[in-house]
Order: C-alpha cells, then structure tokens, then sequence
C-alpha cells in the first residue's frame, strides 16, 4: 500500500514544483520517488495482505510486476530530461500525469474487486488521454488523443457492460466470490459468457490485441514518443499483468470460454502486427506494430493458465520493456538529431559515430526478434514451453512464424545502422539518457545469459 | 573458500570488459599490466583453491553458482566442478597464460591495437577457465566455443593481411567440423543419459556394459570434437596456418592450453570411454598416426613456427596415444610439461623473430646464440625437455607413456620410439640452423632484451626443466605424486601403479630409448654443425620422398581436390539449377507474398475513427455470434 501512496505523492509533489520553476529539480524527485516506491514494493515481497476490505491483494504476483513496472518508469524518467530540453513550457504537469497514471497501473495488479480493477483501468487511462495529446500545437498529438479517448471510452463501456453482466448472474464484485460461484455451477450461462467475453475484449482493447488494435498505430505515432514509451512498456505490462490476474483469479472455472476468444486475438495480433510492421517507411510506426505482435506472445503465456503462465509472463514482460524502452530511447535521439520523420534511413550508418547508441539498439533488436544471449531468447522460450505444456502446439508454430517474419523488419534497422553509408555525426545525449541506455542493455544481456534470477520468482 | 571459486573467471572477465570497452581511451601499457595483473589474480586463487584442496580432504566438489537453464527435463546449472584434474588445468592456463600475458608487454609494444589484444588474450583466458571448470558439458561447450571464437580472432588479429585472414577462417571452419561432432554427441548423451551434469552422467554409466552402442557413438562424437580442437587427423591441417598469429597466441592457444582441450574432455569423461574398446582404440590409432605424420613434415619444415607447429600436434599424438591406452593420468602429465617446454620454445622462437624483424625461416637465421645468449639456453633447455633427455621435464612424461605403450604392445611402443627420435632430430636442427653456425640473415639488429620478456623465459624453462620431478616414478625413489593426485578425477587403469613389468625391463627400455635419442641427436648434428648443410631454398627439385614429406604429405592439397573442389562444382552447377529458379524462387514469392498482404493489410488502418469502431463492433457482433453458436 505504501507504494501506492509513493506513487501518488510523488505526483502530487511534482505538482508542487511548478513553483519553483526549476526543471532541474524535477527528475531526481521523480527518481526518488520511483525509487522509494520500488523499495516499498520490494519490501511487500512474501507478505500476502488483503487491504481495503479486500479490494485489494497484495501478493508476489503484484509484487513482482509492479516491479517490473516501476523499473520501467525510471528508465522512462532517465530519458524525459534530455526529451524535454527543448520545451519552454512547464512539464512538471507531465511528469504528474505520468505518476498519476502509473498509479493506477499499480492497481491493476493487485485488485481483487471488480471495482478496483475499474478504477485501475480509469485511472491509468485518463491520464494518458492528456498525455497523448501534451504537444499542444501538434495536430498529429492532438488527433493521437482524440482517437485514443473516444475509443478508450468506448471499451470502459464495454467493460462495464461486461461487469454488470458477471454481477447480475454472481451477485458480487469480489474475485474470490465469482470464482467460487463459477465452479459451484455446473453449467455456465449465457450471460456470464457475455460477460467474459466483454471484460476480455475491453482489457484486449487496452493491450492493444488485434482486432481491438485500432488506436494503437494510430496513437503511438501521433503522441510525444516518450509518451508512447511508457504507453508501448507500463500500460501494456499492467494491462496484461491484469488480464492474467482476472482470468486465474476469478474465471479460471470458464477457461474453457475465454480461451477461445484468446485463440482470435493470438492469430489476429500475429498476423496484423507482423504484417503491418513489414510494411512501414517508420520506425516508430513499425515499433508500434510489433508491440501488437508482442501482445500475441504475450497472450500465449495466458492461454496456457498452467504454473508456467506467470513466471513466463513477467520474464516476456520484463524483456519486452527493456528492449521497447531501448528501442524508443534510440529513436528518441535519431529523431531529434535528424529532425526526421524516423524513417528506417535516418538509422543509416549509425553505427560508425554513435557505436553505443547502435549497440543498444542492435541489442534492443536482437532481444524483441528473440535471439540468445539476450533475454528475448528465453522469453519466447519460455512462453512456447508454457503454450505447449497446455496442448498449444499449433499456436506455438504459429508463433513461430510470426518470429520468423519479425525478423524482416527488426534487422532492417540493423543493416542500415551497420551496413549503409551516411555522414551522421555524434549524438548529443546527457548523462540521464546514457545511464538509462546501459541500465536497459546490461539488465536484457544478464537476463538473457542468466534467466533463472526472473524465472524462478513466482 | 570452494564457494566464490567464480572468483578465478571474474578475473579474466573483468580484465576482458574493462580493457575491451575503454581500449579507445586506455594507455597500452595500462591494458597490458592490467590484464596481466588479472590472470595473476585468477592464478593466485586458483593456487589457493588448489592448496585448500591438498589440505581439505581432497573430494572432488560441486559449486553451483547459479542456476541457468530449468526446463522440465533440461536442468543446466552453472557450477563448476573443482577437482585435481581441473585444478591442474586451471594452474596450466593461469600460470602459464600469465607469463604469456607478460611476455605479451614486451612482444606487443608497437603494435597498435595492443589494447584489444590484450582484451582478447583475457577473453579467452576466460573461455578456458570456463572450459575447464564447468560441472557440465553444456557450459563446458559455452567455454569451448569460445575459445574457439578468441583463437579466431587471434590468428586474424592483423587482419590487414589476407593470409592471415583466410588462415583465420581455416581455422574456425574445420574446428566447426568437430564442434558439430561434439552437439551431437552432447544431444545424443542427453538422450541416453536425461542429463549433461558430469557427475550424474557417470554415475550412471556404472549401469552400462563396455561395448554399449550408444555409448561408442557417444564417445566417437566426442572424439570427433576432440580432433578438431587438438588438431588430430584429419582435422589438423589448420594449427600450421595457426602460427599466422602473434607468437605469444601461437604460445598460449596454440601450444600450451586450447589444443589440449580435446585431451582434457577425453580425460573429463574417462568414464564414457573405458566402456567404448572401439573408441579407445581409433584414439590410439589415430594418436599414432598424428605423432609420426606430423613428426615426419616437420623434419623438411623451414617456418621456425611452422616447426614448432607440427611438433604441438605430434606431442599431441602422444597425448591422444595415451588417452587411447586408458593412460589418462600419463596423458594430462604430458600435458603439464608438454604446455611448460612448448610455451617457452614458442615465446624463445618469438625473441627470435623479434630479433629478426619478423623474419621467420629458419634458412636466413643462424648463429644468433652469440646475440642471445639467454634465449639459446632457455631455447636449448626447451628442446632437450621435448627430446625427452633426463632429467628435463618431457623425459618422465614422455617415458611415462612409452612405458604404457609397451605394456599394451611392443609395436606401438616401437612406432612411439620412432616418433621420439623424429622429435629430437627436427628440434635439434632447429636449434642448430636458428642458434649455432654462421649468420645468413641480412636484417639483424640487436635489441636489448627487456625484462618483461626475458623473466618469463626465464620462469617457464625452470618450469621445462623441473616440470618432471611432480611425477618421478618409483624407479627413480619416486612416488608417483602427481598420478596419485590425479587419480580420483579419471577412469581407467593406473598402469604405472602396477608396475607391470619389473624395474630391469624399465631400465633396458629407457636406455635403448636414449641412446637412440642421442644417436639421431649426433646425426642433427653432424648434418648441422660438422657438415654445415642448409636446406635447400623452395625452387630446389626435390627427389620423390622428401618432396612429398616437403610438401607436407598433399595433405592441403588432397583435402583441396577431394573436397573443396568438388563442393565448388557443386556449388556452381547448384547456384543456377536450385538456387536461383527453386530457392530464390520461393524465398522471393514469400516476400513478394508477405508485402502484398501487408500492403493490403495496411488499408484497414485508414485513420477514421468511425470505421475503427465500426470494425470494433463487426468484431464483438462476430465474438457474440461465436459464443451462441457453439
């Protein structure tokens, strides 16, 4: 719980800072703040509580993703100060939307009530629709926000719907009562399907898994990309840290429905965002449409629902962060420095005067195409493992495929960062920005060589 | 103390991060000493591992550092196996990889990518450690690959010349032949075993007959990796072109510790090989056929390095020739003081060429002892110890396994005889042509000897010379201290436990072999010395024999006719048949295929929010409509 509170006060502090009108203040609070929370979270570690009346459980599980979550935000943290260099206005703002957001992130993975987990969703959503849309003067930004609060708003809709329906038939918000409801009745009705089907789809939405993609290409562009950062990384890692959380927590007697509706979205994720991304002349819209694909992997450890499903989750989780955050990171520079559209040229001969920055994206590739030594490797690995200990081999094969096709458009960058000419310069990057760099690159290249200190957590 | 053996690789690792990544901004005479300060780190606790162990009560244990791959049924931890055998090992490449690492300064000071040499040296430092000190064979391949990657980079490290590249690449693709060799064994052990941990491995082998089909395949396999890396026939023709890289590389990787990785992994699973007669006896036949092929190019050589060479992979010969006759302990023992007199004649050699400028046939040498006087005795000391001359090192080892052989058969021990008189007639004409004479070199300038060079020769011929006395047979008031430490790390029979044959049979045997020694020795130097013959220069018609064993047997050239061209003819009539109208055929309509999907895929994301969520809701009508359905 204390990190919750952290959480909010950091962003309430921030807020606070406007009046000192000193930037250079607010990155080390939002570090300190981020980091008391991760102390905090570290410290529940073994420590089962039930808080709130039981709305909230605060469990290993939680633990370790919000972990995974928080670590994410700091690296995000570390790169906002060179990102926001060019800025007149004030960006304490910023930094509080994003604390504000990131609460509700926390709670997604430690509900234990329907309403929590609403209140998760609204809370990390709202935010974000402010965020998406902080470039005031871009039409692009402000597109990016409209699109992503009209659709959002719908999927609360559904998601409602959804709740409704589950508490019409069950009587109750609490997990634990609906799990116990659902494995007394021997058959399931109609309208708690629907209302399954409608909770999914509505998380499927925030996690951006295809057909419920939409906004995603369209809002990842179109925002400030450190925005779109923590959107691709912390969103998705709370969203689907949730959706596993819900689906053993409480329907795990229906699995049965669900995984159906899991098997869709699997194939259509694969298949969109494979497909997408190969097309793209931009890196940030590609990089959009492999988080689409990512969420395809990311389900397969779900569907599974074994004792594999976490543990495989949070390494794919942890992996995929790092490598995202990485992958933008580098963007970031390549798109200031050329003031370009991020096109796959702009990376051309990178690597020449910038071997870092080509380093960590070179790493930041090869981990989200899944190669060893890099944690991706192990992450595919052990969602396949998980996927086929269930009986889903035709998924995992499936899965494979679309791994092979991801590497058509990760190694695009590598050859032009590595192979092709171009008169680039050095980067100017500040300190914050490099230090996130190597913390991203050493912590995918140690998990990568040594797996079990992820995998053998929960 | 057991518990942070991790500490002998961190050493070496962090001297391989730190002089790798700053090798820009660091001074060269930093990297050097940092990274020789960092293999002494690692020697040092090696050392102590190495007296606790004398001191504790001398079990071989287990550490698992961490855990690295858990997967149902593939467990693979990361821990290492501190036992006499691995410990001798680990004092081998940290003692000896040391004054390499130091000679190294002094070699390599002009050079201007010292820094990444240095890098490179301690990298693989690293990967032997880890070859050898690894609990399983999984991480023991990770060492032995990498290993096998830093001798790459090492043969090319003046990649500038095209030779050196190519010689590289040789390299690196026949040692692929035997790593290949080495997976299928690993793929078909864990099959047979569920498990690659060495010491689950061999306890389980206890329920196995001699003979077992899938255990000769198993042990060949292994073999096959062996001959690959300890360059064995077929597979030696790359450690001659070896020699393209620094000498110190060729001293250290070359001669005194990767090349023996084979004979470690042989002696590592003893307990496989006993109970595989077929194995054991193609590793004796093949050990005897290295040990004279080799001994007999390298009697027309003319490259001091390319001698040297052939020399390593004769000794080698030995080595295999012991392993082949379940002499496991006699073969890690020439190992020993093989990397002592082998390292210090490569390091003496490399003071040569250094002297030299980089001169490196032996016909424009000649009468340098007067120029270097410290490196002819150290030189000197270095052939007498391969010649086998008591009481230099390479004489109790060397007799070790001649006496092995003649217990299991007269003819082997006769054809190893040969082998040792070969040995010393090459090494003394080296030494004679190099060393004794008149100059015949036009570039010879007199350096002053640094220290840095001259202490470790200095170091490794004391090594060379008392190397032996760590196992002096009983005949000589011995008790055998270094088999009897060795011992419960290996497999196999003890012959010199036994003493088969009685000390009169010993002392006979032992003399016929020295006084041949010393009648071929007499003959290198009645040639050398009293008759004054030169080899004759390249364009000299030889007569058939010696052209052919000039030549090097047609080994390069037989392996280029029976393979390589065939695989380019092949290749050529393959590139327009099946690649271009079947492979690139349907590897290109895949791409064309997987574009047009997504050029039409990319459509649907049009931008309008109102078809967006008309799609959204097409989708759930479907999903409702699925659920009613079924």
């Amino acid at each position: 719980m204390l990190t919750l509170i952290t959480i909010a006060a950091t962003g309430i502090i921030i807020l606070y800072t406007t009046f000192f009108k000193s930037r250079k203040l607010l990155v080390p609070i939002a570090i300190t703040g981020a980091l008391t929370a991760l102390a905090f979270n570290i410290s529940d570690w073994n420590t089962n509580q039930l808080l709130f009346n039981n709305m909230m459980k605060i469990d290993n599980y939680s633990v370790a993703f919000n972990s995974v979550m928080i670590l994410s935000l700091i690296l995000i943290l570390l790169l906002s100060h060179q990102y926001f260099k060019g800025v007149d206005k004030n960006v304490s703002e910023i930094y509080s939307l994003l604390f504000f957001s990131f609460t509700g992130a926390c709670l997604l993975t430690s509900f234990n009530n329907f309403t929590m987990l609403f209140i998760g969703i609204e809370t990390m959503s709202i935010p974000l629709y402010v965020l998406a849309g902080s470039k005031k003067f871009s039409i692009r930004s402000n597109e990016a926000s409209f699109k992503y609060f009209i659709m959002g708003s719908f999927a609360t809709a559904i998601f409602l719907l959804g709740v409704a329906l589950v508490y019409g038939v069950t009587g109750s918000f609490n997990m634990s009562e609906v799990s116990e409801y659902i494995s007394a009745t021997a058959k399931i009705s109609s309208l708690m399907k629907l209302g399954i089907l409608f909770i999914v789809i509505s998380i499927g939405f925030k996690i951006a898994a295809a057909p419920f993609h939409f906004w995603a290409p369209d809002v990842y562009e179109g925002s400030p990309t450190l925005v779109t950062t923590y959107m691709a990384t912390v969103v998705k890692v709370a969203g689907i840290a949730a959706l596993l959380r819900l689906l053993t927590g409480c329907f795990i007697g229906a699995a049965a429905e669900w995984q159906h509706i899991l098997e869709a979205f699997i194939i259509l994720s694969f298949v969109i965002g494979n497909f997408g991304a190969i097309q793209q002349q931009s890196v940030k819209r590609m990089l959009a449409y492999s988080s689409i694909s990512h969420t395809g992997f990311m389900l397969l450890a779900i569907i599974a629902i074994n004792q594999f499903s976490a543990s495989s989750l949070l390494y794919y989780s942890l992996s995929y962060s790092l490598a995202t955050i990485a992958a933008f990171a580098v963007l970031i520079l390549v798109k200031n420095y050329k003031n370009s559209d991020a096109s796959y040229e702009s990376f051309n001969g990178l690597a020449k005067h910038n071997p870092f920055l080509a380093f960590v994206m070179l790493t930041a590739m090869l981990s989200m195409t899944g190669i060893p030594i890099t944690a991706g490797f192990f992450a595919k690995y052990y969602v396949f493992l998980a996927s086929v200990k269930s009986g889903y081999s035709w998924l995992v094969i499936c899965a494979i495929i679309a791994a092979l096709v991801g590497v058509a458009y990760y190694f695009r960058i590598i050859i032009n960062m590595y192979y092709k000419e171009s008169n680039s310069e050095k980067i100017i990057k500040d300190n914050y920005f490099v230090i996130s760099l190597i913390i991203a690159t050493a912590i995918t290249l140690a998990v990568g060589i040594l797996p079990q200190f992820i995998i053998g957590l929960i | 103390m057991l518990a942070n053996s991790w500490l002998v690789l961190l050493f070496p690792l962090l001297g391989f991060l730190i002089t790798g990544i700053g090798y820009k901004r660091l001074s060269a005479s930093f990297c050097g000493v940092f990274a020789s300060l960092m293999v002494f780190a690692s020697f040092l606790y090696s050392l102590i591992l190495f007296i606790g162990f004398k001191n504790g009560d001398s079990v071989a244990s287990i550490v698992n550092f961490a855990d690295w791959i858990n997967s149902e049924k593939l467990n693979i931890s990361f821990g290492f196996m501190i036992d006499p055998l691995s410990l001798t090992m680990m004092m081998i490449i940290t003692g000896v990889g040391f004054l390499i690492h130091v000679f190294s300064i002094g070699y390599m000071h002009n050079d201007l990518r010292v820094n990444t040499y240095f890098s490179q040296l301690n990298l693989f430092t690293f990967s032997m450690l880890l070859l050898v000190m690894s609990s399983n064979y999984l991480l023991m391949f990770v060492g032995w690959e990498g290993v096998g990657l830093c001798s790459y980079l090492l043969i090319g490290f003046w990649y500038r010349e095209k030779a050196f590249n190519n010689a590289a690449r040789k390299a690196f693709i026949i040692n692929r032949i035997g790593d290949l060799g080495f997976i299928i064994g690993l793929i078909a052990m864990f099959t047979c075993f569920h498990s690659l941990d060495f010491t689950s491995v061999f306890t389980q082998t206890l329920k196995f007959e001699s003979g077992n089909t899938i255990i000769t395949f198993i042990t060949l396999m292994l073999f096959l990796g062996a001959i690959g890396k300890s360059a064995q026939i077929p597979l030696f023709t790359w450690l001659p072109d070896a020699m393209a890289g620094p000498t110190p590389v060729s001293a250290l990787i070359h001669a005194a510790t990767m090349v023996t990785a084979g004979v470690y992994l042989i002696a590592r699973s003893s307990a496989l090989f006993i109970l595989s007669p077929v194995t054991m006896n193609l590793i004796l036949i093949v050990g005897i056929a290295t040990t004279l092929l080799a001994a007999f190019i390298a009697l027309m050589q003319n490259d001091i390095k390319k001698v040297l060479a052939y020399s390593t992979i004769s000794q080698l010969g030995y080595m295999f020739v012991a392993l082949g006759l379940s002499a496991f302990t006699s073969s890690v023992f020439h190992l020993t003081t093989h990397a002592f007199f082998k390292a210090l004649l490569f390091l003496a050699a490399g003071s040569v060429i250094h002297a030299y400028k980089g001169e490196q046939d032996i016909r424009k040498m000649g009468g340098i002892r007067k120029t270097l006087p410290l490196t002819y005795i150290v030189f000197f000391t270095g052939v007498l110890a391969i010649s086998g001359i008591p009481p230099f090192s390479g004489f109790f080892s060397k007799d070790e396994i001649l006496s092995a052989a003649y217990q299991s058969n007269i003819f082997i021990w006769l054809l190893l005889v040969i082998g040792a008189m070969l040995t010393c007639f090459y090494m003394f004409r080296l030494l004679f042509l190099v060393f004794h004479g008149s100059n015949r070199g036009d570039t010879l300038d007199i350096p002053k000897q640094k220290k840095v060079m001259t202490i470790p020769l200095v170091m490794l011929a004391i090594l060379s010379f008392a190397g032996g006395f760590l196992n002096i047979p009983e005949l000589f008031g011995g008790n055998f201290n270094f088999t009897n430490f060795l011992k419960s790390s290996v497999y196999g029979n003890f012959f010199k436990n036994e003493q088969l044959h009685s000390d009169q049979t010993e002392i006979i045997l032992l003399l016929t072999v020295l006084s041949l020694s010393c009648i071929t020795i007499y003959f290198a130097y009645h040639k050398y010395i009293i008759k004054h013959i030169i080899p004759e220069p390249d364009s000299v018609q030889r007569k058939l024999i010696p052209n052919v064993i000039y030549r090097k047997f047609y080994v390069d050239e037989l392996y280029y006719s029976i393979i390589i061209k065939p695989y380019n003819w092949i290749a050529d009539k393959m590139l327009p048949a099946i690649e271009k109208h079947f492979i690139d055929f349907v590897v290109n309509s895949i791409g064309v295929v997987t574009m047009a999907v997504g050029n039409r895929l990319r459509l649907i994301q049009t931008g309008n929010i109102g078809f967006y969520m008309f799609i959204m809701v097409a989708a759930i009508i479907t999903f409702i409509a699925a659920i009613v359905w079924f």
